[in-house]
């Protein structure tokens, strides 16, 4: 075996990385695509092939650490969380013999027929946010409709009232924060006392399910444990509903803004799905793959292995960079463009691969293909206003712009 | 004298892109299967046609990928 490089001046949370983490991971998979980062005390995957059997391989890869803080808490952030937080692995963080039974217990409610009769209340809910701007000179496309549409679908999946949806986006990010970020030990403290109350919040909501049943999954997997106990009890419900009221919105979130953005920057792509809405499907895959929600994501090793040479010991992290992955260029010809009819755009890793593959795929691609349709329908001339600077959030999972100024009626159309 | 197969490449591309975008495999896993997945038309038989929207083909019992979803009671 290799000796294991070490550090290549990449860090996934410098604020050019943050900003454009594609330059980077280009220079990576040609320089060192499996190196050892110090700082994350992880080794960097970025090839393909290499995070792709990584995902398959259950036997040398555990999930245990997918949902771990990336960098060390401070002990008052840890004593408060010790107080009120109390997750346990159960879904994109654990491993057999719980995984299976967690994994089947949610999709024998989260259903294809579920998601069919969600459709046209998806729809119609969307349609009242796009046909609310589309007359509009100028808005912030993340406020107004990147953000609550997706919040809306996931919250009424689980049952959350909507009057909840502003505080529970906004404990949403700084959850993201903390797990994957970089703060202050002051901003860790403050972080750990929303993050117990998000907790507690989960434990209310299966509670009064369990005393109040409704049209929402969280019921329906309350009725599930009356009827197998030995498979699910309300502890595993709490931790999915925690795992989903987090997971079921940011990332379409942000493949919504990233994917509007891409759109928008190359605008023969929009123009085209003006003329072909036909091409929305493939635009979707498209998206996910040119600048998906998910940069990467982190797994441990079970025993002493290797990726592509270097050595990994068993205990040791890693990290694979599906957005480096769906760049490769190994798998996917000329990567870096944006290019809506790419006939291999659905061999992305963005909704990860094998026994932990999304299980909120299905509803994510219906938003997105919802949202796109809308657009191309009310808002022909949409164009991103020029100039300006995108931000995202610092950390190193998820990757969504935090606002984004659109001209719904044209760029002329506000001279 | 050897036998040199004749093989059509585009199909041979097909179902390897198959394969790799559902991650396909031919045994179960941890007890899910083809033959107790949704998709799975018939599901007293051991080969029968998968109806989900990446497969539109024949599978097996034994065989399962990553779209496996709860066949409704």
């Amino acid at each position: 075996m290799q000796q294991c490089p070490i550090a290549h001046g990449y860090h996934p949370l410098e604020r050019d990385t943050v900003l454009d983490p594609y330059p980077a991971f280009n220079r990576l998979r040609d320089e060192g695509p499996v190196f050892f980062l110090p700082e994350l005390d992880h080794y960097i995957v970025t090839k393909y092939d290499d995070v792709e059997k990584i995902l398959l391989d259950r036997d040398t890869w555990s999930a245990a650490n997918a949902s771990s803080p990336l960098l060390p808490i401070c002990q008052a952030a840890q004593d408060v969380l010790a107080q009120g937080y109390h997750r346990v692995p159960t879904l994109n963080n654990s491993d057999p013999p719980r995984h299976p039974l967690m994994r089947k217990s949610l999709l024998s409610v989260i259903t294809p027929r579920r998601l069919n009769e969600l459709e046209p209340v998806l729809f119609a809910y969307c349609e009242n946010l796009v046909l609310g701007i589309k007359d509009e000179p100028v808005i912030d496309f993340v406020d107004r409709l990147a953000f609550p549409f997706p919040g809306f679908a996931a919250f009424s999946l689980l049952g959350f009232p909507s009057e909840d949806t502003e505080m529970l986006k906004d404990w949403s990010a700084k959850r993201v924060l903390l797990t994957y970020g970089r703060l202050s030990d002051e901003e860790q403290v403050e972080i750990a006392h929303i993050i117990c109350s998000f907790w507690k919040y989960c434990v209310d909501h299966v509670a009064s399910n369990r005393a109040n049943r409704q049209d929402n999954i969280v019921s329906e997997l309350v009725t599930l444990s009356d009827a197998k106990p030995e498979q699910l009890n309300d502890f595993d419900i709490v931790n999915m509903v925690y795992s989903m009221a987090l997971a079921g919105h940011e990332t379409t979130c942000n493949t919504i803004g990233n994917g509007t953005r891409a759109l928008l920057t190359d605008r023969s792509q929009y123009e085209a799905l003006i003329a072909d809405p036909s091409k929305i499907p493939n635009a979707v895959e498209e998206i996910l793959r040119y600048d998906g929600p998910v940069l990467n994501h982190r797994r441990v090793a079970k025993i002493d292995t290797e990726v592509a040479g270097v050595a990994i010991p068993a205990g040791a992290k890693v990290m694979m960079c599906f957005a480096s992955a769906d760049h490769d260029p190994n798998v996917f010809e000329n990567p870096d463009a944006f290019l809506i009819e790419r006939d291999n755009a659905d061999m992305h890793l963005a909704f990860g691969k094998g026994a932990h593959f999304c299980m909120g795929a299905a509803l994510g691609r219906l938003e997105v293909k919802i949202i796109l349709d809308l657009l191309t329908t009310h808002c022909p001339n949409l164009e991103l206003v020029p100039d300006q600077v995108v931000e995202y959030s610092p950390n190193a999972l998820f990757r969504g712009p935090l606002a984004m100024m659109v001209a719904p009626i044209g760029l002329a159309g506000i001279k | 004298m050897s036998f040199e197969p004749t093989v059509d490449e585009k199909a041979f591309n097909a179902s390897s892109k198959l394969i790799r975008t559902t991650a396909l495999r031919g045994t179960p896993l941890e007890g899910d299967s083809c033959g107790n997945c949704l998709y799975y038309l018939q599901p007293d038989d051991p080969l029968a046609f998968c109806w989900h929207e990446k497969f539109q083909c024949l599978v097996s019992t034994s065989w399962w990928c990553q779209f496996w979803a709860m066949r409704e009671e």
